[in-house]
């Protein structure tokens, strides 16, 4: 667990998806808390994709709410809390055509980032923290799926955010990316950011992980913190069982 | 709307069709495509109508506008095609910014382009039609760019329905045609008028219709672009 005590909370209540006929989430009561890991995780088309659609304002519930830090995002708007999410999906959402430092520039404009030193250091702080600084000035285009993948983790950490999603965020990973993302994951852990990650390598995912939410056919299977007993897989196939 | 969300809608809206621009500068790759484009139109045009010049500036008003049909159509189709890559769309829409800020953009960009093109192919075409459209300069380019404004305001919003969809080439001009059909109409009748070759007909009238046209479908957009991404 987390030394520092939790500044973020994320909350669903009742949250319920639906495509027509088809409920791909169902009545979901969950609380992320700050300086958590929470670890997501159930089989193909359990809701977890939906779940992180859902907590990042890109889609819409059909029932249900979401509420950030006590309040409703009914009443805070999507706005704002896209603004303090960072999220690392299946793609990497990385402009091809744009080098990795224009590619964060884009971003840090876009959410109206400050740095006293200018937006150049905050970009190039960030792509350090990732292991890019040498290829700054290259076009993404050329990145191999693992740098492309680092940039997007840049990306995602730009705006310092109270919520961070990660749905597969070590795909392409080297052993190297994997540890760095870690170290980063843990860095906004300590900062209270409530984090969501989503991945199949659960070993990594037990390592950085304090708690589980398991999904099955949309509905919750299992919540609660990881037992020394029990190792994720073990939770895992015993929730999905 | 606030003052605060206005800037940011401004301001997003600069950074936005700042990149965009950037980037086409950089590759020229969708203005020499549509220039291309628009070169081998005009020649098409040129060597199917050839003829009595009198004839020519009859079938000029619809040889101008099929052009920009087919023009906008081809811009439209490129409007998400960078945010496509590596799905860069999701990353625009899930920054703050008001939503209506890329389509500000991307409708600005669709008409930059699709105008310039068109400042080009039109004395293209005068040239190989053997057409004197001087006298007619600036209220032509005011109804070509009235167009142009118009195609960028219908298409772009619905080039967001394409993003993703299967068969997006096919889905778009679907779409954006039957929809885009009162401007073309119009912009043909009023060219018509220009070149005195409609009997008791005013250009004004025509380029006021299409102006109508542009204010409706471009409030239409903006409204409805919100919930278009959201879906």
């Amino acid at each position: 667990m987390a030394g520092s005590s939790p500044r973020h909370e994320l909350r669903v209540q009742r949250l319920t998806k639906s495509f027509g006929e088809h409920y791909a989430l169902i009545e979901l009561d969950a609380t992320f808390k700050g300086g958590e890991v929470c670890a997501l995780l159930g089989p193909n088309g359990a809701g977890k994709s939906t779940l992180m659609n859902l907590l990042s304002t890109l889609m819409t519930p059909s029932e249900g709410e979401l509420w950030i830090d006590g309040r409703a995002l009914s009443e805070v708007g999507a706005r704002i809390l896209r603004g303090r999410v960072g999220f690392v999906g299946h793609h990497t959402m990385v402009y091809g055509a744009l080098t990795a430092s224009e590619n964060l520039m884009f971003f840090a404009q876009l959410y109206g980032l400050s740095h006293p030193e200018g937006l150049d250091q905050l970009v190039a702080e960030r792509l350090e923290e990732v292991g890019l600084s040498e290829a700054a000035r290259r076009p993404a285009s050329g990145f191999s799926r693992g740098m492309a993948q680092r940039l997007s983790l840049a990306r995602a950490l730009l705006p310092d955010p109270s919520v961070l999603l990660l749905d597969e965020p070590f795909t392409g990973l080297d052993q190297e990316g994997v540890a760095q993302a870690e170290a980063l994951i843990l860095k906004h852990k300590a900062r209270g950011a409530v984090i969501i990650a989503s991945s199949h390598d659960l070993s990594v995912m037990e390592r950085i992980s304090d708690v589980a939410l398991v999904l099955k056919r949309g509905r919750k299977a299992y919540s609660g913190a990881l037992s020394a007993e029990l190792s994720l897989a073990e939770l895992y196939q015993r929730s999905v069982a | 709307m606030s003052a605060l969300n206005e800037r940011s809608l401004w301001r997003a809206t600069w950074v936005i069709f700042d990149k965009d621009l950037r980037v086409e500068l950089r590759s020229k790759e969708t203005f020499a495509t549509l220039g291309l484009f628009g070169a081998v139109l005009s020649f098409v045009f040129a060597f199917g109508f050839i003829g009595d010049p009198a004839v020519n500036l009859q079938v000029a008003p619809g040889v101008l506008w099929a052009g920009l049909l087919f023009v906008g159509a081809l811009g439209v189709g490129r409007t998400f095609a960078r945010e496509q890559d590596n799905n860069a769309f999701t990353a625009l829409a899930l920054s703050p910014i008001p939503r209506t800020a890329i389509l500000a953009a991307k409708v600005l960009m669709n008409f930059i382009l699709t105008a310039g093109t068109m400042a080009l192919m039109t004395p293209l075409l005068a040239l190989l039609l053997h057409l004197d459209l001087t006298p007619f300069a600036l209220p032509l380019a005011s109804l070509i760019g009235l167009g142009a404004l118009g195609f960028a305001l219908i298409g772009t919003p619905l080039a967001v329905l394409a993003v993703g969809a299967r068969f997006p080439e096919v889905l778009l001009p679907m779409v954006t045609f039957p929809l885009v059909s009162p401007v073309l109409i119009c912009g043909v009748r009023g060219c018509a008028a220009l070149f005195g070759t409609a009997v008791d007909d005013d250009y004004w009238a025509w380029a006021q219709m299409i102006l109508a046209f542009d204010l409706i479908a471009g409030l239409g957009g903006f409204f409805l672009f919100e919930w278009m991404v959201s879906e």
